[in-house]
């Protein structure tokens, strides 16, 4: 099935290009909002689009532009989050790499919706070449009048920069982002009051992952009906699914949310890898819990997985076969978030350490009897006391890996497990 | 709004903060990262709570009451997190408590105590750093730092400053430096440690300590006394720790000038009154040959050369208590033939006696225009209140200060005047508004002042002064749009006549229409405003050579500032009688000393730089045989057969007696290439007994921006000659980001007689141009061995 949205035309020779993206239809849908619609309708379409946030939370990004465009305050900004961090999300690179029109195009419109004479593409460090070609697209779109002042012959100034952070997980959570665009070290704020009031420089903010401005120009063309008859009732259109792990054809595909995972694993991503038993799937990403192979026809979209007791996140699929072990997978997810904790508070900071020093004496058979339930009870409170996102859920994936594999846990404990017995020495 | 927290119900006005709202209902929440001279930070998680409806916890600190809000502070489930918060925290801190500074008020051990359990179920596993940073006054031990980054945020929102921050991530995190330097490097400049000594006051543990009181007395052992700042004109009151006759802590406390900072002088400087090189009897005899006397032979020698004297003038500096100036007033109107008395350091404060505005009142301004600062190392707390004052409300800030030094890159409207240039600038400013304020100032009955300015136009002062074209124009219509403008003035170098303080009142006059104009102004001296009050201002007039002349607590000799004439005149005397602490330049040309106590052992007060006038306590009593300046001036007088008498003596100068002076301050003519900046004296004699403060004095160096030296071929080190007029001096050059383009700043060090010889020179060229050129080889040679 050829890419119907985020990706279409991908595979079109130099589409990185402005003039092949024009041929392709590229800018009409700014042209068309310039044209024909308000600000006020640009939001309203993208509301009645359904369209929600592809960055982790799934928030609706026709009333985040709504907020930023009712704030009296500015200049206001637009900000495209091409972090990327979350491990096995591979989505947002072919967008900034191939097509990086659609997602300038799709800021534009977003500017134009909200008010915002500037915006910022903000990449992860290690994001080189996607910030080098992004720059080549933003000066091929100013050279062409798409960008700057007076655009298309209207009456509207949009410029954009791009910019890399040093490279922290922890600098793709908003606020995070922001003060590293700041020029701060990137550690997350207090919200409220959020982004969307008091964002860049404390001015408000329309931040959206790349995925999402993407949608936008389709959204716009297309009309919000067109958009929404992909989907489910809750999230429309389609999602780039990054798949990796113990399947066949690891890759991005892009498939309407309200696929089945086990339609993703089976009939796109060519099954499980040479035949092996699925042990268990991680659907969002190394913060999401893990789902058996009984949850293998829950719907993916946001509402659905997280009512399989997990969450889509940024649809990173992490695909588990047997015989894999469970407490190493464990660990070194443990150990990614003590080296991603960014420090500012106690319980992900100290708690992540703790965590692999736990973790460690189990598959070590080194630890205490009741370091399992330690584990979970330190969890919970971290879970509870965390001061963002990243300390909040970091421990997820632990958690469910010892709740559906508590055995495994207690078989390395006991030096009884076969497959981490490391050499003595 | 309502608010109910443990069942506690209160009504309060919003917008607060849960925490603030459970401390006013009397319910403790415990905190660690929380403070209330700094932002939140939500970094701890120790102030979590329960709100009803609400399915997951929330930071008290971070969240904002609203109507109707329920709240639990102490559940199973939060004594849980905050057990687990200590003992994640504790298990990473070396348990060195007996040995640790921080004793008897360390945060992290109270709130063990209270919400901690009795073992720790995670092994104790502290982290790898060392005890660092060779500074002298700040001790960093990483170790114990619990990353509440309290020491952070005072540092950058309180004092400006941003030589600390939050390094590296996760576990890594700690507390450092750009690039791991000593708090006091060049990586710093221009704004270095102050030394302010606020990160070590604030750090809840044990992890930044003062060097100099280190092991030298537990916290709560000896005696604590408290007594106000004897270093500057802000007043900071400060507690003093004695243990054993010996002052071992000074921290700043609570007080109307300084809320609760104060400076390195004030914080480290007292230690001033350990020294072992005091005067602790009296001394006889001139210049080296100076011995010790005792108290009779010394009165009896005073008190024949003024029996002898046929007139007698008597000194004091600004840095006596209120009480001492009004003795040596009573001694001088009863006792000297012909007396006067005359206080150095209270140039042009004469205009403001009287009145008083205190710093609270830049809380209500909209506007604050500050003339003439160096809030870096030099009164910091007035800087403070500046800048804090305007992140509370807003309010705009104009600068007008040559250097850059902190505020000057805070402000929306920065103007440089150089060199003297500011009473120039300011006579712009007080025309221009006289222009558009005129009749305000007639209501308030006196628009003669004005008159007695040169005229001239807006165009030929911004000429003179290299400013842009429309700056007086354009701070003018800012300080006319701001409806409470409150005006903070400087002593400094740009004033050597003194007219900045009028110049400043007539501007607050106009503006408020009131008859009372009285900026802030910091005078030089701690009492710089009582003495103004109570003596007549700077040397004495020069009618017939001075018989008798008596130094209390003044050094005029010691000082760089403008007083050569005073000078030449201790020089000419026949007699000089000082009361002094220390040996200092002028005690040296003594025929008599009689010793004076440290402020650390009298009473008096100080009138600050608002009017405020704040009492000492005595904290330690002097070494025997020092007096109270009154006991020893009773003593002579006794001896003389008189009296100490009040109203012997016209106190003060009558008001308006000092007419206001004209500005001075101009360009130097084309072809000069340099405007001297006349620095502050950057420390006095008492600071100088501070061993560890050596490395923060200049040393005998000039400064001038990085730019100009290469321009000319210059770096850092190398030996130039400044010559301006007839005078000459030859000094290592150093770079400074403060010094603007331009311009050459001396930086006035006391012990650097040479230069101050040069400073103080008197018939120095209009505008005080000044050519730099770099010395050749043989020059050099000369010129360095001269140095030594
Ligand atoms: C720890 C953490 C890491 C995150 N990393 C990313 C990221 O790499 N890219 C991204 O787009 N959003 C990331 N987010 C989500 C953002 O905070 C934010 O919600 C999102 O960029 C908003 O855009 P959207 O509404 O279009 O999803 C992260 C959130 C958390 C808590
Ligand atoms: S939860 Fe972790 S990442 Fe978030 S603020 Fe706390 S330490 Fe930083
Ligand atoms: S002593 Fe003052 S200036 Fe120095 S680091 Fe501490 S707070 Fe900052
Ligand atoms: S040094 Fe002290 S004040 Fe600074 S972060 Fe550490 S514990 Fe807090
Ligand atoms: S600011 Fe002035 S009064 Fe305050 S501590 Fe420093 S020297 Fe003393
Ligand atoms: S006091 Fe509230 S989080 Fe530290």
């Amino acid at each position: 099935m050829a890419a119907p949205i985020i990706y279409r035309d991908i595979e079109t020779p130099n589409i990185r290009s402005l003039a092949v993206y024009r041929e392709k239809g590229g800018y009409k849908a700014l042209e068309k909002a310039l044209n024909d619609m308000s600000p006020a309708a640009v939001v309203e379409e993208v509301k009645k689009a359904k369209l929600v946030g592809r960055g982790g939370a799934g928030f609706p990004t026709g009333l985040k532009w709504e907020l930023v465009s009712k704030d009296p305050a500015t200049p206001r900004y637009i900000i495209a989050n091409a972090e990327e961090g979350e491990p096995g999300t591979f989505k947002d690179r072919p967008i900034l790499e191939q097509i990086p029109h659609r997602l300038i195009e799709g800021m534009a419109i977003a500017a134009y919706a909200v008010g915002a004479e500037e915006g910022v593409i903000v990449c992860r460090g290690e994001f080189m070449e996607p910030a080098r070609i992004l720059r080549e697209a933003v000066a091929e779109a100013e050279e062409a009048g798409l960008l700057g002042e007076r655009i298309m012959g209207k009456d509207f100034t949009f410029r954009v920069w791009v910019y890399r952070t040093a490279g922290a997980y922890i600098c793709g959570e908003e606020t995070s982002l922001l003060e590293a665009l700041e020029g701060k070290p990137g550690m997350p704020r207090i919200r409220p009051p959020f982004p969307v009031n008091s964002g860049l420089w404390s001015k408000p903010t329309a931040l959206n992952n790349v995925e999402t401005f993407s949608n936008v120009p389709n959204i716009i063309l297309e009309g919000a009906d067109s958009y929404s008859s992909l989907g489910t009732e809750k999230n429309a259109g389609t999602k780039g699914y990054c798949i990796a792990g113990h399947v066949n054809k690891p890759g991005v595909y892009e498939l309407p949310f309200g696929i089945t995972l086990r339609d993703l694993i089976d009939n796109h991503a060519g099954g499980i890898l040479d035949g092996r038993q699925l042990k268990c799937v991680f659907p969002g990403g190394a913060s999401s819990s893990c789902l058996t192979p009984d949850n293998l026809d829950v719907v993916l979209d946001f509402p659905s997985v997280a009512a399989a007791g997990s969450m889509l996140g940024s649809a990173a699929l992490m695909v588990v076969a047997e015989p894999t072990c469970m407490v190493e997978v464990s660990l070194r997810l443990a150990r990614f978030f003590r080296h991603e904790s960014c420090g500012k508070c106690i319980p992900c900071r100290e708690g992540t350490c703790q965590t692999v020093r736990l973790l460690d004496g189990i598959q070590r058979g080194t630890g205490r009897k009741g370091d399992i339930d330690e584990i979970l009870d330190l969890a919970s409170v971290v879970r509870q006391s965390a001061f963002c996102g990243l300390g909040q859920a970091c421990i997820n994936p632990v958690v469910s890996c010892i709740k559906h594999f508590r055995q495994e846990f207690e078989e390395h404990l006991e030096g009884r497990a076969a497959c981490c017995r490391k050499e003595e020495g | 709004m309502e608010v109910t927290i443990d069942g506690k119900k209160i009504s309060l006005e919003g917008p607060v903060t849960v925490l603030e709202a459970a401390r006013r209902a009397g319910v403790d929440i415990p905190t660690l990262c929380w403070h209330p001279r700094v932002s939140v930070l939500g970094a701890c998680r120790l102030c979590m709570i329960e709100v009803e409806g609400i399915n997951r916890l929330l930071a008290a600190c971070t969240t904002q009451v609203s109507d109707g809000m329920t709240v639990l502070t102490d559940t199973p489930q939060l004594r849980k997190v905050r057990q687990t918060m200590l003992e994640l925290l504790l298990c990473r801190h070396p348990l060195d408590c007996p040995t640790c500074v921080k004793g008897g008020e360390c945060e992290l051990q109270e709130l063990t105590y209270r919400h901690s359990a009795p073992e720790n179920r995670f092994p104790e596993n502290p982290g790898p750093y060392a005890v660092t940073d060779p500074s002298p006054f700040v001790e960093r031990d990483s170790e114990k730092c619990v990353l509440c980054r309290r020491c952070v945020r005072v540092c950058r929102e309180v004092r400006g400053v941003t030589v600390l921050g939050a390094m590296e991530r996760g576990y890594h995190k700690r507390v450092g430096t750009y690039f791991q330097q000593p708090l006091n490097s060049e990586f710093q400049e221009p704004y270095n440690c102050e030394f302010c000594g606020a990160c070590i006051d604030i750090c809840p543990v044990g992890a930044l300590n003062s060097k100099v009181r280190k092991f030298r007395g537990r916290t709560w052992e000896g005696t604590t006394t408290d007594s106000v700042c004897p270093f500057c004109s802000v007043g900071c009151l400060l507690s003093l720790q004695v243990k054993e006759g010996e002052l071992v802590r000074t921290v700043p406390r609570e007080g109307p000038n300084n809320e609760d900072q104060a400076c390195f002088r004030g914080r480290f400087g007292t230690d001033y009154v350990n020294a072992t090189s005091r005067i602790i009897t009296p001394l006889l005899g001139r210049n080296g040959s100076q011995a010790p006397a005792d108290a009779d032979e010394a009165v009896r020698f005073a008190a024949e050369k003024i029996a002898g004297a046929r007139r007698a003038e008597m000194i004091v500096s600004s840095g006596l208590t209120g009480e001492e100036i009004e003795a040596a007033g009573e001694f001088a109107g009863a006792v000297l033939p012909g007396g006067t008395l005359r206080a150095v350091d209270t140039l042009g404060l004469e205009e403001l006696a009287g009145a008083s505005r205190p710093w609270e009142d830049l809380e209500k301004a909209d506007l604050i225009v500050v003339a003439g600062q160096d809030f870096t190392i030099f009164e910091p707390v007035a800087g403070v209140r500046i800048r804090v004052a305007c992140g509370k409300t807003g309010a705009g800030l104009i600068v007008l200060d040559p250097r850059d030094a902190l505020l000057g890159g805070e402000a929306g409207l920065w103007l440089r005047p150089p060199g003297e240039g500011l009473s120039l600038l300011l006579a712009g400013l007080l025309r221009t508004l006289a222009a558009s304020h005129g009749d305000r100032l007639k209501a308030a009955g006196d628009d003669s002042f004005l008159a007695s300015f040169p005229g001239g136009e807006n165009g030929e002062v911004e000429k003179q002064l290299g400013l842009p074209e429309g700056s007086v124009e354009d701070l003018a219509r800012r300080v006319a749009a701001s409806v409470r403008v409150v005006f903070v003035g400087h002593r400094g170098w740009y004033d050597p006549e003194g007219s900045v303080p009028s110049l400043l009142k007539e501007l607050d006059r106009l503006l408020s229409g009131e008859g009372t104009g009285m900026p802030l102004y910091l005078g030089r001296d701690c009492n710089s405003r009582g003495a103004a009050a109570a003596a007549a201002a700077g040397p004495p007039p020069p009618e017939g050579a001075p018989g008798l002349v008596l130094l209390a607590g003044a050094d005029p000799l010691g000082t760089a500032l403008p007083g050569s004439p005073l000078a030449k005149r201790i020089s000419e005397a026949e007699t000089v009688i000082v009361f002094d602490t220390f040996l200092t330049e002028t005690a040296r040309a003594a025929d008599v000393l009689f010793p004076l106590p440290t402020f650390a052992e009298k009473e008096g007060s100080f009138t600050s730089s608002s009017g405020l006038s704040q009492q000492l306590r005595q904290a330690m009593s002097p070494p025997p045989g020092v007096v109270s300046l009154r006991k020893t001036l009773e003593g002579l007088a006794s001896s003389l057969g008189k009296s100490l008498s009040p109203g012997s003596l016209p106190k003060g100068s009558p008001p308006g007696a000092a007419s206001p002076v004209a500005p001075g301050g101009k360009l130097p003519s084309a072809g000069e290439r340099f405007l001297v900046l006349r620095g502050i004296p950057i420390a006095d004699h008492r600071i100088r007994l501070v061993e560890e403060s050596a490395p923060l004095f200049p040393g005998p160096v000039v400064e001038a921006h990085p730019a100009d030296l290469a321009a000319l071929g210059l770096k850092s080190g190398d030996s130039v000659r400044v010559v301006s007029g007839g005078s000459e001096l030859v000094r290592q050059v150093k770079a400074d980001l403060k010094t603007p383009p331009g311009q050459v700043h001396l930086p006035c060090d006391p012990a650097d007689a040479e230069m101050a010889a040069f400073v103080g020179e008197s018939e120095r060229p209009e505008g005080w141009p000044a050519t730099l050129r770099k010395l050749a080889g043989l020059e050099r040679a000369a010129g360095e061995s001269k140095d030594q």
